[in-house]
């Protein structure tokens, strides 16, 4: 008898033991953190990645990266840490353009600091998203961070399409989306940082 | 000596970037893209340009005004570019007066203006129908649609999206249009003067 309760403990451990071993080192997203800035931030993207610098726009975005047991996971790569719309489909970031700017270091730490290569426009925050799976959870809301790009129409190109967008807004009502030095008004700076990215394509 | 050129130039260039003065500018409708003629002979018949050039000493990629036309009835603007290598963008105030209206550019790209060299904003395209009698005169005002400063003198971005504004340089004078024939003829009859 008692070796067979033996036997089932074990065998139980065991299991365990796969089930443990199966979660460690895999991130968890409901587990893992993302944090950006404490309010609300804005930030020009652009098809090249020659918009706004998330670090020096005080948008720097820290990720700890996390598995179910909570113990951090080094060495994540960071082409698999993504920084992107948050689920609404309203930017439109180009291959690699929003990544992480390193691995994660022993405490499964990294951050996202550089400028954003893609188009298109948000107000609805940002995630970050762990080889393809977003960071959610209680603790995790969407970023602070507010994005617009002289790629209106997201497309990753800045061209026609989008000038034609952007004369709209400009002699029309207020539109968040071409207001791209961030001032509430639509005039002659935004003009000029418009027609500088025309013609820019993703890397 | 060197060395003190070179701390005096690092001082400027220190100053120039902190400085949180306006910057200086001066906006004008020259005849050469250099801004160095304010008078223009054209003949009938032969397409010519004038450029609105504008002066400062820093970094420039949008520039707001608009143009005055005084006689100008027998002249066309056939054509227009904008920025220092034509790929800059105007947003006029009215697009069925895309060249009287008012003109927001945005030039194309991050110029840069240092000792006095030209930024070349627009290049117009001119055309005479007719000859005339008189001068025709263009200059440059200020554009409301551009910006909230003041709407009596151009205004220009610079590439960080502060809004400054442009004293106005002298108007360009286009000396009454000739024709060819009326050329030939004067330069005939000079030859027995």
């Amino acid at each position: 008898m008692n070796k067979r309760l033996l036997g089932l403990a074990v065998a139980g451990s065991m299991v365990l033991g796969l089930a443990v071993s199966a979660t460690a080192g895999v991130p968890d997203v409901e587990v893992s953190t993302a944090t950006g800035p404490a309010s609300t931030t804005t930030v020009l993207i652009t098809p090249a990645g020659l918009g706004d610098d998330l670090g020096a726009a005080g948008a720097t975005v820290t990720v700890t990266v996390l598995d179910t047991n909570g113990d951090a996971i080094a060495g994540y790569p960071f082409q698999d840490v993504v920084l992107d719309d948050s689920g609404d489909s309203s930017l439109n970031i180009c291959p690699g353009g929003s990544t992480a700017d390193g691995n994660t270091d022993a405490f499964g730490v990294t951050t996202i600091s550089n400028p954003v290569a893609g188009g298109g426009s948000t107000q609805n925050g940002l995630r970050v998203y762990l080889a393809g799976d977003a960071i959610t959870g209680v603790l995790n809301p969407a970023l602070d961070i507010q994005v617009n790009s002289p790629d209106i129409a997201a497309d990753r190109v800045v061209n026609l399409t989008d000038i034609g967008a952007f004369a709209t807004d400009f002699s029309g009502a207020y539109a968040f989306r071409s207001d791209f030095v961030f001032d509430g008004v639509i005039n002659l700076s935004d003009i000029g940082r418009f027609a500088t990215s025309v013609g820019e394509v993703c890397p | 000596m060197l060395k003190m050129t070179t701390v005096a130039a690092i001082a400027l260039i220190i100053a120039f970037a902190a400085s949180p003065v306006a910057a200086q500018c001066t906006v004008a409708v020259y005849g050469d893209v250099q801004g160095t003629e304010s008078l223009v002979s054209p003949t009938v018949g032969e397409p010519f340009d004038v450029y609105v050039v504008l002066f400062t000493e820093g970094l420039v990629n949008g520039v707001g005004y608009t143009l005055v036309l005084e006689n100008f009835d027998g002249f066309f603007i056939t054509g227009a570019s904008y920025g220092p290598d034509g790929g800059g963008l105007n947003f006029p105030n009215d697009p069925n007066q895309a060249f009287t209206s008012g003109a927001s550019v945005g030039l194309g790209l991050c110029a840069v203006g240092f000792g006095g060299l030209p930024i070349e904003v627009a290049r117009y395209t001119l055309l005479a129908t007719a000859p005339a009698g008189e001068r025709s005169f263009i200059s440059l005002t200020g554009n409301a649609n551009s910006s909230d400063l003041d709407p009596t003198v151009p205004v220009f971005s610079d590439c960080q999206g502060v809004l400054s504004s442009c004293d106005i340089g002298p108007q360009l004078i286009i000396e009454p249009p000739v024709s060819d024939a009326a050329e030939s003829f004067g330069a005939i009859k000079s030859l027995f003067n």
